[in-house]
């Protein structure tokens, strides 16, 4: 009878734990308003929240790839960023998805090339370009910044996955998340990266594997808060070599609201899309943003019903924005 | 301005030193070559033709991908 009564209430305590996990989650569908349909390119790049603008990144532009967008008026105020091998252009740029003061980072991808652009320059028709240079920076991939010189880099081939880069101090950080050696790092520990200044959060999203990590980052000083459990169907290992489940994905994109971490993700419990049948089919990309707390706990699925490809927000609202497909690029906009 | 908006086959731009590599890997295409000496700003491959470039392909999410060609690579994945 006592043993009857131990596993009775290990029964119990399982089936609440599950119970309790799906009935915090809440799936809405969320309407949404369109700021622009101009969202001319052959795949629009980054999208980031910059006080009272969003800039979009035309990653495959053949002249100028950083669009400003007026969201108070609805519409583009200037493109800058020039393509090309000139002192002031680049061959393959990147944008931060992060911002200091109307200033937006870019990097090239294939040389030490790195520049701040001003969206007030822009706008007073002065030339935005403003060369940067640092040498603890060197070449870089994928970088976010928390100030004129305080950046966030993410380096996946490295032994620790993040460098912090401010103006004393230079500290690497994050342990890899899978404990086999793996010869593919660089390819498997890409991810999406977001700064709450507010809450002192760093918060890394995994684009290959459905991973979510939180660091406080007070001081500078990052030390993770929470790391999700990395579920074993996510991945195979072939040899020395990580391999993806190519059907169920994580994150597509990520941003930083107020209350709340955005993510693109898939709701596979309503969608059943086989994402190794996605490729570059943008109807097929998910129509759903999972919002999570600053603690890692998912709060609510919100059904956009239009495929999503972008997202941005800032720490001040928890307005969402979004490039979509309908059934061309769109801007929209939605109160979360 | 006509909007664009990829379906089907893939078509990309690629930045102007992968333009010039593929002028001079692509010997028996000679549409592709002319194209890449007339536009190398703006060289529009097909999914293959980038895989064969560079053994990487693209994807929608911000991956970075390291070319066989020695150039990185945004929105694309090693494959």
């Amino acid at each position: 009878m006592k043993f009857f009564s131990f596993y009775l209430s290990l029964i119990c305590l399982f089936f609440f734990s599950c119970q309790s996990k799906t009935e915090d989650v809440k799936r809405e569908k969320v309407t949404f308003q369109t700021i622009t349909d101009s969202i001319f390119t052959r795949m629009p790049g980054r999208l980031i929240k910059v006080d009272d603008y969003l800039v979009w990144e035309d990653p495959f532009a053949s002249d100028k790839f950083i669009h400003v967008i007026d969201i108070h008026q609805n519409k583009e105020i200037g493109i800058m960023g020039k393509k090309g091998q000139g002192p002031e252009e680049f061959n393959t740029p990147s944008i931060s998805s992060s911002f200091i003061k109307n200033n937006i980072f870019v990097y090239d991808l294939n040389s030490p090339h790195q520049a701040y652009f001003s969206i007030d320059s822009l706008k007073e028709n002065k030339n935005p370009y403003r060369k940067y240079e640092n040498n603890k920076l060197g070449k870089i991939m994928h970088t976010i910044n928390f100030s004129e010189n305080g950046f966030i880099i993410s380096q996946p081939a490295e032994e620790k996955r993040f460098k912090l880069i401010s103006n004393d101090k230079s500290i690497e950080f994050g342990d890899p998340f899978i404990d086999n050696k793996i010869d593919n790092s660089f390819d498997i520990y890409q991810g999406a990266m977001g700064i709450n200044e507010k809450k002192h959060k760093f918060v890394f999203a995994s684009l290959r594997l459905p991973y979510l990590e939180i660091y406080d980052i007070k001081d500078h000083e990052p030390s993770l808060v929470y790391a999700s459990e990395l579920p074993k169907n996510s991945y195979h290992i072939v040899g020395t070599s990580v391999k993806p489940n190519t059907q169920k994905k994580g994150a597509w994109d990520l941003t930083l609201l107020k209350d709340y971490i955005a993510i693109i993700q898939r709701d596979y419990e309503i969608d059943k899309t086989d994402e190794s049948t996605v490729g570059m089919d943008s109807y097929k990309l998910p129509k759903t943003v999972f919002l999570y707390d600053y603690e890692g706990k998912l709060k609510r699925i919100i059904d956009l019903g239009i495929p999503l490809i972008r997202i941005a927000g800032d720490t001040e609202s928890n307005t969402l924005y979004a490039i979509g497909v309908d059934p061309e690029f769109v801007l929209i906009k939605s109160e979360l | 301005m006509k909007k664009k908006i990829l379906s089907g086959i893939f078509a990309l731009a690629l930045p102007v030193t992968a333009g010039y590599g593929v002028s001079k890997s692509v010997n028996g295409n000679a549409d592709l070559n002319d194209l890449a000496l007339s536009n190398v700003e703006a060289l529009a491959m097909t999914e293959e033709e980038f895989y064969n470039l560079t053994g990487c392909c693209p994807c929608w999410e911000y991956l970075l991908c390291l070319g066989k060609d020695g150039n990185t690579y945004s929105y694309a994945y090693k494959c």
